[in-house]
């Protein structure tokens, strides 16, 4: 055998190890990803700022339908089992828990667990004392969802505005005559 | 006209003696002055303003889930040139990838990716998929509705990539928050990659050249100039859309719902996932990278399979256009079961 022949199977070798790749990578995606065997929930607070020892209202929705919960905080500070919940026949609950008062405080996540141990749903939050929760300004409360920018009042500084117009306007004057300089010389 | 810096005839600057400017001396083909050869340099002079104006940013960034997207408001409140610098990363971002794309379909249709420039090309497509990551991990990072919703996205993605995508569960450890997590992404493993990446990549473009004839050269000084010149100018321009259309912000997230459309670039992946569910945002991606990825085996000379290479191309960038202008302007819709 030429070694021309031994390249032209190497060739059609490498040309059929593409081709099984393609097909391989090509139904690896194309199979849809295995479902869930319980359905992803949402999770809700009236503040994602827990006091320890203070009881807070928790509420489910989209769950799978007539499932148990168990709703646990799990954090740096360590795992706390709060209660178990049972949706409703839409998927749904609602109830109160008390947040351990030996919980230390931290930030966690108030996790949603299925009957598997899989998480339905989690969000994260943050446990205080009370006393820290009384001094400090309440974190904005959870608010419906928004696709409207924020109406803020934009910090704004003569300096920063004309200081950045003006090196705007540096740079437009030194790059100009750089392109200019390029066309004259083609 | 080149210097011989061995010919002690030739007189030398002092700046030239000391910094070997002399080596900036060497040829390459006059067409690279021609505007579609200076994407790539476009390209990375966006990033540049991208880690300028992101190092400032780091400063004010608290990147906590509960307050990351206060810290962002105070950004655009409290403090004026972090307000104006947060607007210059957002447009920087913008450019980035809109010059990406222009490089990439450039070199595409030049066939720049043809022996021996194969590596160049395959280390163009990590970049590319490096600069969407960036571009991912920067919208999570506002932590408003459209930043939690793309961080539900994140989650459900590494839950199917199996233990790869451990790091991105959000069980993964209770030391830090995914949020977290992908700061660290944004700020310190995808810019690493990114700066080794670019190395190579322009490693390779300075010994293989770039693919024109060579039949006319320029001093790459007189190139350099040029490039200097686009440089200011889309720093001006950069800083004046920062000044006039500065960047928004949205409410603080509500983990749950999908009520927004992603930043412009994905918006190609939003119309798969409209229209295949889950698995179509893996498809697209997959699709389009798998292409990239194989077009210098494909196209390797000319004949039917370089011009069923270049048909194919054209193809997916025309569906990439039509899909991100189906996903602007149909309706939001929600994904992943979340509620609207």
């Amino acid at each position: 055998m030429t070694s021309n022949t031994h390249f032209v199977t190497f060739r059609a070798r490498l040309t059929a190890f593409t081709m099984r790749s393609l097909i391989v990578v090509g139904v690896a995606l194309a199979v849809p990803a295995t479902a869930h065997a319980h359905d992803e929930g949402i999770l809700k607070l009236v503040s994602r700022t827990l006091v320890v020892g203070d009881s807070v209202t928790v509420m489910g929705t989209k769950f799978s339908k007539r499932s148990s919960l168990r709703l646990v905080v799990v954090g740096l500070g360590g795992r706390f089992e709060l209660t178990e919940a049972t949706t409703d026949s839409v998927g749904s609950f609602t109830l109160r828990v008390l947040i351990p008062a030996d919980a230390p405080i931290g930030a966690y996540r108030l996790v949603a667990l299925a009957d598997d141990g899989d998480e339905a749903a989690a969000l994260d939050v943050a446990l205080m004392s009370a006393r820290a929760s009384a001094d400090s300004v309440e974190h904005a409360p959870a608010t419906e969802p928004t696709d409207q920018p924020l109406a803020l009042e934009r910090a704004t500084s003569p300096l920063v505005t004309w200081g950045a117009v003006g090196l705007a306007l540096i740079a437009l004057g030194l790059g100009a005559p750089l392109l200019r300089e390029r066309t004259l010389s083609e | 006209m080149a210097i011989d810096q061995d010919d002690p005839r030739e007189p030398q600057s002092w700046v030239q003696e000391r910094f070997a400017t002399g080596a900036l001396e060497y040829p390459v083909p006059a067409r690279s002055n021609r505007i579609d050869f200076t994407f790539g340099a476009l390209t990375l002079v966006s990033l540049t303003l991208l880690a300028i104006s992101g190092s400032v940013l780091t400063l004010y960034y608290t990147p906590t889930p509960l307050a990351a997207h206060d810290s962002v408001r105070y950004m655009i409140t409290g403090v004026p040139l972090v307000a104006l610098l947060r607007s210059v990363h957002v447009w920087s971002a913008s450019a980035a990838l809109a010059f990406v794309f222009a490089h990439l379909i450039a070199v595409f249709w030049r066939r720049g990716f043809r022996r021996p420039r194969e590596g160049l090309w395959w280390t163009g497509v990590l970049l590319l998929a490096l600069v969407f990551g960036l571009a991912f991990t920067g919208t999570v990072l506002r932590a408003d509705q459209e930043g939690i919703e793309a961080l539900a996205h994140a989650t459900v993605g590494a839950g199917m990539a199996g233990p790869l995508g451990a790091p991105l569960r959000g069980d993964f450890t209770p030391s830090s928050a995914v949020l977290t997590r992908l700061y660290g992404l944004h700020i310190a493993v995808l810019p690493l990659a990114l700066f080794a990446l670019l190395g190579i990549h322009l490693w390779l473009i300075r010994h293989l050249g770039v693919s024109a004839p060579h039949d006319k050269v320029v001093p790459f000084r007189a190139h350099l100039r040029l490039l200097g010149g686009l440089a200011l100018i889309l720093t001006a321009l950069a800083t004046i859309l920062a000044l006039v259309l500065p960047a928004e912000l949205l409410t603080a997230g509500v983990p749950g719902y999908e009520v927004t459309k992603p930043f412009w670039p994905f918006l190609w992946l939003y119309a798969a996932e409209n229209l295949f569910g889950i698995p179509g945002m893996l498809i697209a991606p997959g699709l389009l990278f798998g292409f990239l990825a194989l077009v210098p085996v494909a196209d390797r000379a000319d004949g039917r399979a370089a011009r069923l290479t270049r048909a194919a191309g054209v193809l997916l960038f025309l569906l990439m256009l039509a899909a991100i202008a189906y996903a602007a302007l149909a309706p939001a819709q929600p994904h992943l079961g979340m509620a609207m």
